[in-house]
């Protein structure tokens, strides 16, 4: 009986001291990290949704609230309508090529073994190269007079090319541009998926006849990859809905090359038509936002499998 | 008649390692044959080189009489299971199954997607074919399971399910690598009494790795032993522990596991333990020490000490349903251990700490030279502990 | 002996044939603009200007371009700043993500449950976001054009936080009652238990925010105006802008220069250089 009564009295002093320590040093320390996200994420935010509903402008004598005139406008500016057609053309060009680009590049490059890491450095390599310094190599090798390209495409008897000129031709230039910029990344992540297919899938299809290169990627290596795929295409969505960086070097937005991002840069920060950037700032969250439940959806998916 | 299965000096060597040398082996049709053998002795292998997953470095295999060396597997007609079924995550079980008749009998265009639906003929093929996989399905009494994808079946299940796809052509050479070390044991007992089952009603030529010596010895017609990359043995389960070709395959077959005690040959032959003779004769081999092999259930504990026996002392009894394990310790040799099997009933008589002559009948008794293999014996008339 | 008895069959050879040209022709593309960026940079002037495709240079210009682009603009100033805001940056980003993600993982306390909801709010929302808001306080209070001005959204780092949580998670907790019995404190238990064995993580994300931040463009062309100041990517932008045929030369040794930092750690540490940038897409 006394060992009964006195059980409970053992279990509750640590119980209660234990709480108390953690209580504090959690709260502790949590305190940068929350004041930070207050700071520079929550309150912009709110900051943010409510600049996007008047007309503020740095300088301006008073506020108007505008209610929802700032989207309308967007909606209706021609110029922002480019800019948003222009990213979508953009991300529509990206988006497949970066992805079979990648997927193809990673199928090749893992048969190797022995050039395998030649391979790697070679198609990685873009990515860690600082995009501005490129870009600026690409003006140049794009140039109608003294760039590679347009001499070579000279000697093969081509017409001069103005890539970097040539309102309609400038987004397939920039896509090229973040092509070049994205595919070594996007097959390292499909050579990660490509090591985790189990070896014993690939022996199972040879058996059962499905052998030839056709069969096994249909029957094993295309179903496998399945979740790495949506993966890539999400990530490779969402780095070409933000493309600035070489628009900010090669075109400084102009005519033909006006995208999301640089659209908003202008408004805000060289115009500071305040109220009317963050009316187009909210609508590249919402764009965010719906890429990202998009892929928390499909993770979520690939849990479950 | 011709042999479903046979294999010439089969060697394999990855890099400098070598894994398989000069394996000579031939199966009859219709026969379940095991391949056993230690961890990383080269087991699976062998059965990927049959199947023409792997390349052999040298020699030759032939199936049903052909050479098939340069055939590819699907050529070869086999069928595999894998340990870990190998299920195309992405199919339901009857896809899954559905997918060696698929490859055998559509064209490459007719099976890709959105082209396919251009196909006349694929339609019928395709009923054709999901009648086949309703017939192996109800064989394997998997019908209601066939709609789901292996991610919603349990172990056995999935087996039951890699089973049928190596059924479902109707291959006269199956090829099992450890199909069931990935189910729990009643699973483990069940699954090798439908697989048995299973090779009776097929008549088919079964090719079993397995590294587990029960399952080993209660399907198998016979049984390969493997050891460093050779065939060690290959005989009936009961030649294997009734007359093991080395300490090696003594070790292995069998439960609990032999006794071996360090023994020694005298000028004359005779083997002796410690300073006894054992009535034992070693036909032929130098003095010198050797190894002497006694299954548990050979060895009869005696309670009166005769001066003549090994003494060994009751350490612990273990209850094992209708008999008892009892574990003793070698007087003379305090490292050797005693494993002695004794029916329940007799048990009463033998006490923890007490000591006891150790008796044996020399003609159960397995005599192995310094090398490992054994050698042959005759017994003398006079022989030691035999007076029960 | 091998070949006489199993040939290697022609499908195979043929396969591997196509697969290195295929490779070889898109290694080529990848790495034409590096190759064609050094080439440039030790060329002379004339000879840009006259636009050949011959690769190797007639006359090599190397040490007047590079020494006319440390001229031109204040490249190592560039790099310098980039070393001071990418390593402030990083500093704080562990100080402040790593207690808090120790606390997320494995402390309870009030308000867990939001702040981790807060933190998984956070990953889908980039810079350009806030940036309007965080630009019009920075210029209320006088603060542009300062390495403040350029650290100070990234301190936070709720990507650290959710990706040091996860590690940390994964640490036993026998190990940490067994310190607490030792009569460790919390920040000692954190510090000298827990870090120590987190450092793979800390270390990918170490690499990982560094590209970020040596690369990142946006942010900076918004808050700084003067060059002295100017990370890389905008010394680069600053630099790209006398866009004159003549300085081409000039202007791909200052690209060399700039781009050269992050390739060598890349050649130098490859694994750990993939590793971190992949996290880009995790996040
Ligand atoms: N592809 C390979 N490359 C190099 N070595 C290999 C390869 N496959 C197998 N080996 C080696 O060959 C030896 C035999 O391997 P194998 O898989 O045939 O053993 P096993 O008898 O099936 O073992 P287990 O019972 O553990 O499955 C092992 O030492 C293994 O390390
Ligand atoms: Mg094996």
């Amino acid at each position: 009986m006394t060992t009964l009564a006195l059980a409970p009295a053992i279990d509750r002093v640590p119980r209660r001291a234990r709480p108390v320590r953690e209580l504090l040093a959690g709260t502790l320390f949590v305190v940068p990290a929350t004041m930070l996200l207050l700071a520079i994420i929550l309150a912009p935010l709110l900051c943010l949704l409510i600049l996007s509903v008047t007309d503020y402008e740095i300088g301006a004598m008073q506020i108007r609230w505008l209610g929802l005139a700032n989207f309308e406008k967007a909606l209706s500016d021609p110029v922002f309508r480019r800019a948003m057609g222009n990213t979508l053309l953009y991300v529509a060009l990206v988006l497949p090529g970066g992805v079979f680009i990648g997927l193809l590049v990673a199928l090749l490059v893992h048969g190797r073994t022995r050039s395998r890491a030649f391979y790697e450095v070679a198609y990685f390599l873009p990515v860690t190269a600082t995009l501005i310094a490129m870009a600026a190599v690409w003006q140049f090798l794009l140039h109608p007079k003294l760039g590679p390209v347009n001499g070579l495409l000279k000697a093969a008897g081509f017409p001069e090319m103005a890539f970097i000129s040539e309102p309609s031709l400038l987004i397939p230039t920039l896509a090229a541009i973040g092509l070049w910029n994205l595919i070594g990344f996007n097959m390292i992540l499909f050579l990660a998926g490509l090591t985790a297919i189990p070896r014993d899938l690939y022996d199972a299809a040879e058996i059962d006849g499905a052998g030839g290169p056709i069969d096994r990627f249909l029957t094993v290596t295309w179903p496998q990859l399945a979740p790495t795929t949506m993966f890539v295409a999400v990530t490779t969505s969402i780095t070409a809905f933000k493309v600035f960086d070489t628009v900010a070097v090669l075109t400084r937005g102009r005519d033909g090359s006006e995208v999301l991002l640089y659209a908003i840069y202008l408004e805000g920060f060289q115009y500071f038509k305040i109220g009317y950037s963050a009316a187009l700032t909210v609508i590249f969250l919402a764009f965010m936002l719906a890429f990202s439940v998009f892929q928390a959806f499909q993770l979520d998916r690939k849990v479950h499998y | 008649m011709e042999h479903s299965l046979e294999l010439e000096r089969i060697s394999k060597a990855f890099g400098k390692t070598g894994v398989l040398s000069d394996i000579d082996l031939a199966v009859e049709p219709g026969e379940f044959l095991s391949l056993v053998g230690p961890s990383g002795c080269g087991k699976s292998t062998l059965l990927r080189i049959i199947s023409g997953l792997e390349r052999q470095d040298s020699g030759q295999v032939r199936i049903a009489g052909r050479p098939v060396d340069v055939l590819s597997p699907r050529a070869r007609n086999i069928a595999m299971v894998f340990q870990n079924y190998a299920l195309y995550p992405h199919m339901s079980a009857a896809e899954n199954i559905a997918l060696p008749l698929m490859v055998d009998r559509l064209s490459l265009l007719e099976r890709l997607p959105l082209i396919r639906h251009l196909s006349p003929r694929r339609k019928r093929i395709e009923a054709a074919i999901s009648g086949e996989i309703g017939k192996v399905a109800e064989a394997l009494q998997i019908e209601p399971l066939l709609a789901r994808k292996p991610g919603q079946l349990s172990g056995g299940q999935r087996q039951r399910v890699a089973l049928a796809r190596a059924m479902v052509r109707q291959p006269s050479l199956f090829l099992m690598d450890e199909p069931l070390s990935n189910l729990d044991a009643q699973l483990r007992v069940h699954m090798r009494d439908e697989l048995t089952d299973l090779h009776r009603r097929l008549g088919a030529t079964f090719i079993y790795v397995t590294h587990d010596q029960i399952e080993a010895m209660t399907m198998s017609t016979r049984i390969a032993m493997l050891d460093g990359g050779r065939l060690a043995q290959i005989g009936s389960p009961a030649d294997l522990y009734e007359r093991p070709a080395s300490l090696t395959v003594a070790r292995f077959i069998g439960s609990p596991a032999i006794n071996i005690l360090p023994a020694r040959l005298d000028p004359q032959g005779h083997v002796m333990l410690g300073a006894l003779p054992t009535g034992l004769v070693a036909s032929e081999g130098l003095a010198g020490p050797v190894s002497l092999g006694l299954r548990p259930e050979h060895i009869r504990l005696h309670a009166a000490c005769e001066r003549a026996m090994p003494m060994a002392t009751l350490r612990r009894s273990e209850h094992h349903g209708a008999d008892r394990l009892l574990h003793l310790d070698l007087t003379e040799n305090r490292q050797t251990g005693l494993i002695v099997r004794v029916p329940q009933d007799e048990t009463g008589q033998f006490q923890p700490g007490e000591t006891y002559g150790i008796g044996f009948a020399p003609e159960k008794a397995h005599l192995f030279g310094p090398s490992g293999l054994r050698m042959a014996t005759r017994t003398l008339p006079a022989r030691i502990g035999a007076a029960a | 002996m091998k070949a006489v008895r199993f040939p290697l069959p022609a499908g195979r050879l043929l396969r591997f044939a196509g697969a290195h040209a295929v490779l070889l022709v898109g290694a080529a593309f990848m790495l034409l603009p590096f190759l064609w960026m050094l080439l440039t940079a030790i060329r002379a002037p004339d000879e840009i200007l006259t636009g050949g495709l011959n690769p190797i240079p007639r006359s090599f210009h190397a040490v007047e371009n590079f020494s006319a682009a440390m001229q031109q603009a204040p490249l190592l100033r560039f790099m310098v700043n980039g070393v001071i805001i990418c390593s402030g940056i990083l500093i704080i980003q562990l100080l402040v993500a790593i207690p808090a993600a120790y606390a997320l993982a494995k402390l309870r306390f009030p308000g867990r449950g939001l702040l981790f909801a807060a933190v998984i709010g956070g990953l889908c929302i980039p810079i350009q976001v806030p940036a309007l808001p965080i630009y019009l306080a920075l210029a209320e209070f006088g603060l542009l054009d300062s390495y403040f001005a350029m650290m100070v959204p990234f301190f936070l780092s709720v990507f650290a936080i959710f990706l040091f949580r996860q590690t940390f998670r994964g640490f036993p907790d026998e190990i940490l009652q067994a310190a607490r019995v030792d009569g460790l404190g919390e920040f000692e238990i954190l510090w000298r238990i827990v870090v120590p064995s987190a450092l793979p993580a800390i270390a990918a994300f170490s690499i990982f925010s560094i590209v970020a931040h040596w690369n990142d463009l946006y942010w900076p062309m918004i808050v700084i105006q003067r060059m002295d100041y100017a990370p890389p990517p905008l010394g680069m932008l600053f630099f790209a802008n006398s866009e004159t045929g003549a300085s081409y030369g000039v202007l791909m040794a200052g690209a060399t220069i700039i781009t050269a930092p992050l390739v060598i750690v890349f050649l130098l540490a490859r694994r750990r250089f993939v590793q971190g940038i992949t996290m880009t897409g995790i996040k």
